[in-house]
This record gives structure tokens, sequence and C-alpha cells, in this order.
């Protein structure tokens, strides 16, 4: 009858070991966000806030939200190798003496899948970026540097813009 | 003169003749019990009766062992596995075979007539599988752009990796039961570490023949089967 209970107990050890992993919530990773960071063109240490600045994404009906007025986080797409977004100068703004202009900018990249974990399944680096303003008639943007050409984490800026 | 000679004779042959009386006294009348060896062969039915029921699974095992002295066996198993797992954010497929041998100790007493084991044994396995990843999609905490959960379309990921291989230990703790004439059956259940194994470079073994389910913080895998397995006798040998 001993040895009844003794198997019993190393069935219950099994059980347990076998049950050990961590919760099937991802925590451990996530895709990066393209970090931009807005300078003085005149003063080029200096950043520079952009007065009332609205994000929208070219083909999505949604406005991003901004993070704070010299930098941004913005979202690039994963399924495809470029994304465009319509940064408009005084878009916020509700006085309408005020000219809000919009400036495109466009990514190209590539991206590249990185596993993580099973909760979390792939995540997506960009590398290689490249960024481009769309000349119009008022170009608030002035310059483009691309900071980091891979974006795989967001400890700093990626791109630098100068208006 | 010759009739002494011819006594002195046949009395010398009586006396050492003597000793052979002795022989006739210890005729062997105790019975001998001699215990059976033999090889058991069988397969794990608990792994179509899952195919039946799972349609995301198939899986076939063998099992054996053969009887070497009076408490240890040598044991193996054969087998092959495909499995369809569907995570949260990924689909994939992992189909192979594996093998694995080992020695089981009986730890059971039987009494004379009864051919029973209750055992624990350790395995050494090892398995060559396929992983092959059917969709998944990125996981990002701002879903701006798509909708969750739509598919990623790499054709460099979405296709099958092949050549991997696994090798790990076993704990095996069951027992063996003889219901009928040479019918055993058994039921075990095994603890297993990941000693090492090969895995692609864009995804790793999730899921492995023979292991089940890699949990990837730890190297520890739980498996069961339930074997009725038919005893084919060899030779005898004194239960000593």
């Amino acid at each position: 009858m001993k040895t009844i209970w003794y198997y019993l107990l190393i069935l219950c050890c099994i059980g347990t070991i076998s049950s050990c992993e961590k919760d099937d919530i991802c925590v451990e990773g996530n895709t990066p966000l393209l970090i931009v960071r807005f300078y003085d063109e005149t003063d080029t240490t200096q950043t520079k806030a952009v007065s009332n600045l609205t994000i929208q994404g070219v083909g999505n009906e949604l406005l991003f939200p901004v993070a704070s007025a010299d930098s941004i986080a913005i979202p690039l797409k994963t399924l495809e190798n470029s994304t465009a977004f319509t940064l408009t100068l005084n878009g916020a703004s509700t006085d309408t003496t005020v000219v809000k202009n919009p400036d495109t900018v466009t990514f190209t990249y590539t991206v590249k899948e990185v596993f993580i974990s099973r909760a979390c399944g792939y995540i997506a680096n960009f590398t290689n970026i490249n960024a481009s303003v769309t000349s119009d008639s008022d170009n608030w943007i002035k310059q483009i540097i691309i900071q980091q050409q891979n974006v795989e984490n967001e400890t700093s800026a990626h791109i630098k813009i100068y208006h | 003169m010759k009739h002494q000679r011819i006594l002195k004779y046949i009395i010398n042959l009586l006396v050492f003749a003597l000793p052979l009386l002795n022989v006739a006294q210890t005729s062997q009348d105790t019975l001998v019990y001699k215990e059976r060896y033999g090889l058991r062969i069988g397969i794990d039915v608990s792994k179509p009766v899952r195919a039946f029921f799972d349609d995301d699974y198939t899986g076939l095992e063998v099992v054996g062992d053969i009887r070497i002295s009076k408490r240890f066996y040598l044991a193996g198993e054969l087998g092959t596995e495909q499995k369809t797992t569907q995570e949260d954010l990924f689909n994939f497929t992992s189909k192979g075979s594996y093998f694995k041998v080992g020695l089981d100790y009986n730890t059971y007493e039987n009494w004379y007539g009864m051919e029973n084991s209750i055992y624990t044994g350790l395995r050494i396995s090892a398995s060559t599988f396929s992983q092959e990843l059917n969709s998944y999609s990125f996981f990002t905490d701002t879903p701006y752009w798509q909708e969750p959960q739509e598919a990623g379309n790499n054709p460099d990921l979405l296709r099958e990796f092949k050549n991997l291989n696994a090798l790990w230990a076993e704990a095996v703790f069951g027992l063996k039961a003889e219901m009928f004439n040479n019918l055993y059956f058994g039921a075990s259940i095994r603890l297993h570490y990941l000693i090492s194994d090969k895995a692609s470079d864009e995804f790793p073994n999730l899921w492995i023949p023979g292991f089940n389910k890699v949990t990837l913080s730890n190297n520890f895998g739980v498996s069961f089967n339930y074997t009725v397995s038919y005893f084919i006798p060899l030779y005898k040998k004194e239960k000593n």
C-alpha cells in the first residue's frame, strides 16, 4: 500500500512540473514604433515643437494620437514595405485664421520577422529605413535625417525632422 | 588358493560398490518453479483513439520489451506522430518519428504463477521531425494599420522547416498486468528532460513527436501511454 502513495506523489510532481509555463499573454516583446523627433532647422541641436500637429496615415481614415509636440511614435505597416503619413502643421488648431499645412512623408523599409515566444509569436523589425518628403507648394518640413537605419526598439529617435 | 583369491576379489568389488548405493537415495523429488522469459510486443492504443477524436492529430506507437533478468527488462518504443497546433497568433504542424530505448525495473514481487509488473525505468529518446508554419500574424499593441490577426505573407516563413531533431531522457513509471493468457495491458507516465534539439533559425521547436509540447522556459515535458501487448515466451529460468 505504501508504494501506491509513493507513485501518487511522483504523479503529482510530474503534473506540477509539466504545467509550469509562463502565462499565455505576450509580455516579452512588441513590434516597435518609429520614433520621430522634430528639430529647429536653424539651430540643429535644439528640438522644436510642431504647433497643433496632427498625424494621419495615408490610406487610413483615423488620426493617430500625438505623443508630444516635439517627439512622436508612429506605427509602420508590417505587411507592406512602405508607409506614408500626412503630418499637418496646425492641423489641430481651432483658430480659423491659421492655415493648415499638410506635408506627406513616405518611409520605405524591409520587414524582418522576429520570433519572440509561444504567446507572442512574431513581431516585426524594420530594417534599412528610408524617408522622403513629397514636394508641394509649401513644405514646412525642410529636412529629414535617418538617425537609426534599423527600427528594433523604442529607446531613441530613428528619424530627425528639421523645420 | 584360487578360491581365496576369487573371494577377495568379490569382497573388494562389493566394498567399493557400496558408495554407489548413495546415489540412488538422493533422487530429486522437489518441484522447481521456473519463470518464463520472453519478448513482449504491443501498441499504444491511446494514440489511435486520440487520432479518431482529434482532427489535428495522428499517431502510432509500437512498444516492446524483453526480460533480461529477474527484475530487469530491456524496453523500447517506436512511433510516429503528426500534430497541428493553433496558438494565439500562429498555426503550425509538426510531424516526424521517434525512437526510445532503455531499461525497466520491476518493483513488484510477483506471487507464483503471476507475471505482473509495476515498474520504473529510464529511456534515452531521439526524434527527427519537421515543422511547418501554416499561418502567422504580427503582434503589436498599436493596431492602427491592420485588424489584429491579419495574416503575414512572407513565403520564407510560411514553409516547412525540415531536418529538425531532438534528444531527450525520460523517467518512466508504469505497470503491466496480464489480463488474459499472454496478453498484457499496461499504462505508463513519463517525465522528459530535453538534452538537445536542432531548430531552424526562424522558428523554434514547439512540439516534438514523442516529447509533446516544448515549453521554452524549461526543458521538461510529460507524456503517457496505454498499451496492449502480447507475450512471446522464449525460454524458462529458475525463479531464485
